[in-house]
């Protein structure tokens, strides 16, 4: 039953949350374009799609937290050092992505529906969210691969 | 996205538990509790991020909260408080 369940969890840490960290590093790149002075015609709906990719696989990635705390009860691991850091950050992580990345998409996206020029549109803190979300998820990846400090062997 | 998702999720997340609570009083497979046990808890957090990234009354988002058949109170708050007729 452990099989399943780690396999269910690092399925969906690729399907799910992959996405989501292309969407968020694309989206102000996009939405820049989508700013400009002339933009392509591709870009507005490019900003509509990454933030409807990353809206939905966000919700689709609560599936990797779930099935990963289910794997380490069966493994009895869930108090060890390494995951105990690796769930803080997850959770840092996520909180990131619900409270400043997924509304600064939407109220950006509303901008540019409603014809904001370059000045009406600010990513910078969109792109920074997105570099620092990335960040956390891959050095919880590198965790999960690492696991410092445990004696099961890789 | 729209009330679909939250349907779904509710759902998922009432047939889960009922699933569950039958498994437990009759046959009590091990694998099926821990194969469904983390599907529940997935629809349960799914019903709850669907409905604060919908624009729903403050009241049907809170009930999601509840556990077991949140989503569903929700979906009945959500009707009854929306003019529309349900599709």
């Amino acid at each position: 039953m452990t099989e399943f369940l780690l396999s269910v969890h690092v399925l969906a840490a690729i399907v799910f949350i992959g996405p989501v960290t292309v969407a968020v590093s694309l989206f102000p790149r996009y939405a820049r374009e989508a700013a400009g002075g002339a933009p392509p015609p591709g870009a507005l709906p490019a900003v509509h799609l990454l933030h409807r990719i990353t809206r939905v696989y966000a919700v689709l990635a609560l599936v990797v937290p779930v099935f990963g705390i289910s794997t380490a009860l069966a493994l009895d691991v869930l108090t060890d050092a390494w995951l105990l850091v690796s769930m803080l950050l997850t959770a840092l992580a996520g909180l990131l992505l619900a409270l400043v990345v997924l509304p600064r998409q939407a109220a950006v996206r509303t901008a540019l529906d409603a014809g904001a020029g370059s000045g009406g549109v600010d990513v910078r803190a969109l792109a920074m969210g997105a570099g620092v979300f990335n960040l956390l998820w891959a050095t919880v990846v590198v965790l999960m691969i690492v696991r410092p400090g445990s004696t099961t062997g890789v | 996205m729209d009330l679909r998702w939250l349907r779904l999720a509710s759902w998922a997340e009432t047939v889960s538990l009922l699933v569950l609570l039958g498994n437990l009083a009759t046959v009590h497979v091990e694998q099926l509790a821990s194969a469904l046990g983390p599907l529940h808890g997935c629809a349960y957090l799914a019903t709850i991020a669907t409905a604060f990234s919908l624009p729903l009354p403050r009241q049907a988002r809170t009930l999601t909260l509840v556990p077991g058949v949140g989503g569903l109170l929700a979906l009945r708050r959500a009707a009854a408080s929306s003019p529309a007729p349900p599709r």
